[in-house]
């Protein structure tokens, strides 16, 4: 039953590939998955955020029926209305972005000259730091800011936001849209882009001999190859709606009046400033658990359709 | 030579996982340390950038009386200094001295010397009488959080007169900064308004005769006109009763009578008054605005000098008042604004040094030399109760303002510490909120109102 030479061999291989993704795999288990567990422990506790073992209390599902099922009613009312900005960021981002990242896929592949420089450009929002831009973007935004100046200019009084877009309620949700948008496109561009270059150009030849107008190939050949694109960027988008935070906490800091809270301003505020981290962490594993139906849904949606 | 490479492979994998394990698991020894000469070396960690020139000023007169030194170390904003130290709290590497808000019930005791043996009423009697209302524990405290199914059981184990920290420095809300210029440019008179209705009215005439904005604060943060200025004019409007008893829920925002100081901040809304834009600042932009000359008035408190001096706007053209009354208040009489506890140091119970840290804040609370380096460096006005000679040694500023705050209780502290209070609970943070949209023009101030009222209303109903 000795091992053969070559099996040993083969073991030896495997083993230097196996040490090298031990730190890897330690990093992950103590830091990644620890941090997991704890907050899904931590979501059934009262916790202040110092010394758990000795201070934590037991709250069974207290912390869920707190923000969800009016055990707090106005921490009720705040989750269900942040959920619904986090869905209609979602919704809305998604509506413009993938048309507009399409067409221009479709540009940048087709174009002739100039096609780095537009990609360049395209892409740069990818490159830019989140935080920084969202300072531009509040610059931009600002009752005395470009915008409300440009407006102002060019005789547009009808636009002119008295308090800066981010500083009214009925306008300030659109520009948080509108920064998720610019911001959401070079991604999805780029697996248009890659979806687009993989197209076998056979397949409209063939179609174009048979008849087929530009339209049709467009919905008969493009689109339906494109599909796995648009679901892994409908699943982004909405993963990308659900954890947003940061952008919306430099632009508004989710106000005017509550009119940009989303589930992650609410997380933080229950985390950092209320110090109710057992609250905090129901409520994010709460919308884990809702992006995670809403993405198998998506998922099912385009596999039906295909 | 395969062999070789593959051995060196395994060595180098083994190394990284080692490094990684060293660094990973690896602990620091906590907060304060000797150092290679053996000398006392403690931490003070700050969230507090303006103050930190404070802290190391007497540290460094600190060290040179006791051989003591003391690491001063700054973390800001507000939410990543709690992060930091509710992370070094689980770890065991909180510093010796913490720097906090001056409040009740943090959260964290448990990690925190108790001081409560060295509050006697000797002691206190060094302060502002105020100055201990954010640091020991009241009767009110213990039966509300134990009544709160929010409160961490840290906070709920707290014991009436519990106190775990030292309050630093004092300051007033209820101060409107006026530029001279301005109002004399928009024709308006640089006297304080003898009340509110006086004050829109100079606001509206400045936004009408001039460029400028009549009033701008920090109106990003839905809680700052009221805190700092709403509530001061609701209380004297209505007296302490009443204004308690929308803090209590016995009484309704929505009674005509209780209402009206609301309506009150709709006009000024309506007027015109506030600058455009004051939704969207945050307390700085808000000062930064008024130091550019972009308004008339800001609202402010003591501290806002020393900031607006910072901002390097010239301050010999800028006045000062408290919030005017509405007309028709009922406890207006003598109102002035009261030295509240700001900001405090606790102790780790973790560090080396407990006494030293004590000693520590001793010196910067009790030593006149301490007190005026600390004050002067950090531009606060200090919690003490200062002498004549102590507060001759004070930057000329602070010593106006320490002399312009009363010790005498106003209505607004009279309303804070209600006897039986259940607080300020979340119909207020609605409310808050709700405030920046009368600003929007979304909501009327009635819609305001009875807002609060079913929130308040639900809220009871529900047990919090």
């Amino acid at each position: 039953m000795a091992i053969s030479k070559r099996k040993m061999n083969r073991i030896k291989e495997n083993l230097t590939g196996y040490a090298f993704c031990l730190p890897g795999i330690v990093l992950f288990l103590c830091v990644g998955l620890y941090s997991v567990c704890f907050s899904i422990f931590l979501s059934f506790y009262n916790w202040s955020g110092v010394d758990f073992a000795g201070t934590a209390r037991f709250e069974g599902l207290n912390n869920f029926k707190n923000f969800l099922a009016n055990g707090n009613p106005i921490n009720t009312k705040l989750f269900w209305t942040g959920l619904l900005h986090n869905l209609e960021i979602g919704a809305l981002t998604m509506v413009f972005v993938i048309p507009i990242a399409m067409v221009l896929a479709y540009v940048v592949t087709n174009i002739k000259r100039g096609a780095g420089f537009y990609r360049t450009i395209y892409f740069l929002p990818m490159v830019a730091s989140g935080v920084g831009i969202s300072y531009v973007w509040k610059g931009l935004f600002g009752a005395k800011g470009f915008l409300n100046t440009m407006f102002d200019t060019l005789g547009l009084d009808f636009l002119v936001v008295k308090q800066g877009m981010l500083g009214d309620p009925k306008t300030a949700l659109i520009g948080v849209v509108v920064t998720c948008i610019w911001s959401g496109i070079p991604g999805t561009l780029m697996l248009y882009y890659a979806g687009l270059s993989n197209i076998d150009n056979t397949y409209y030849e063939a179609a174009e001999i048979d008849g087929a107008s530009k339209v049709q190939m467009l919905l008969k050949i493009t689109w339906p190859l494109l599909k796995p694109m648009t679901m892994i960027t409908v699943i982004q988008q909405l993963n990308g709606a659900f954890q947003m935070f940061e952008n919306i906490w430099v632009l508004t800091g989710g106000g005017p009046g509550g009119a940009t809270d989303v589930v992650g301003t609410l997380i933080y505020t229950a985390a950092f400033e209320d110090a109710a981290y057992g609250r905090a962490s129901a409520m994010g594993w709460s919308v884990f658990l809702l992006t995670a139906v809403l993405s198998v849904i998506s998922i099912r949606g385009f596999k039906s359709d295909t | 030579m395969k062999l070789k490479k593959r051995l060196f492979a395994s060595v180098l994998a083994g190394v990284m996982l080692m490094t990684a394990g060293l660094t990973g698991c690896g602990g620091s020894d906590g907060g304060s340390g000797g150092g290679d000469s053996g000398k006392k070396e403690m931490e003070l960690w700050t969230w507090k950038i303006a103050m930190t020139p404070g802290f190391e000023a007497a540290a460094e007169k600190f060290e040179e009386d006791t051989g003591v030194s003391i690491k001063v170390q700054a973390f800001s904003p507000d939410e990543t200094y709690k992060q930091k130290v509710t992370a070094a709290a689980n770890s065991g590497d909180l510093p010796d001295l913490i720097h906090w808000w001056a409040s009740r019930g943090i959260g964290f005791e448990n990690v925190l010397v108790n001081l409560t043996d060295k509050i006697t009423d000797d002691y206190k009697a060094k302060f502002s009488s105020t100055a201990f209302n954010g640091s020991i524990v009241t009767e009110n405290d213990v039966k509300n959080w134990a009544n709160d199914p929010e409160k961490s059981d840290v906070v709920k184990s707290l014991n009436v007169g519990d106190c775990y920290h030292i309050p630093l420095d004092v300051g007033g809300f209820f101060t409107i900064f006026a530029n001279t210029d301005i109002l004399e440019e928009a024709g308006v008179s640089t006297e304080a308004p003898k009340t509110y209705e006086e004050f829109i009215e100079n606001c509206k005439q400045v936004a009408e005769n001039t460029d400028y904005g009549g009033f701008v604060f920090g109106g990003g943060l839905p809680d700052v006109y009221y805190n700092w200025m709403g509530r001061a004019i609701e209380a004297m409007y209505l007296g302490v009763d009443k204004s308690a008893g929308l803090v209590n829920r016995t009484e309704k925002m929505s009674d005509p009578e209780n209402i009206k100081p609301l309506k009150m901040f709709e006009e000024l809304v309506k007027s015109g008054g506030i600058l455009d834009g004051t939704i969207s600042k945050t307390i700085d932009d808000g000062d930064q605005s008024f130091a550019a000359g972009e308004a008339a008035y800001l609202l402010g408190g003591t501290f806002t000098y020393g900031q607006l001096s910072a901002m390097g706007m010239d301050v010999s053209k800028v006045t000062s008042f408290i919030v005017p009354a509405m007309e028709g208040s009922v406890a207006a009489e003598g109102f002035a604004v009261n030295p509240d506890p700001l900001t405090a140091m606790a102790i780790s119970k973790d560090s080396e040094y407990q006494d030293e840290a004590y000693q520590f804040i001793q010196y910067i609370t009790e030593d006149p030399e301490g007190i005026s380096t600390f004050a002067n460096g950090a531009y606060v006005v200090p919690a003490a109760k200062l002498t004549d000679e102590t507060l001759g040694m004070l930057d000329p500023a602070l010593q106006d303002m320490y002399s312009a705050m009363s010790d005498e209780p106003n209505v607004c502290w009279q309303v804070d510490n209600w006897e039986g209070t259940i607080g300020r609970k979340a119909e207020w943070t609605e409310f808050y909120n709700d405030m920046q949209k009368i600003i929007t023009g979304e909501l009327t101030a009635e819609e305001v109102a009875a807002n609060f009222d079913k929130n308040a209303e639900a809220q009871a109903a529900s047990g919090n």
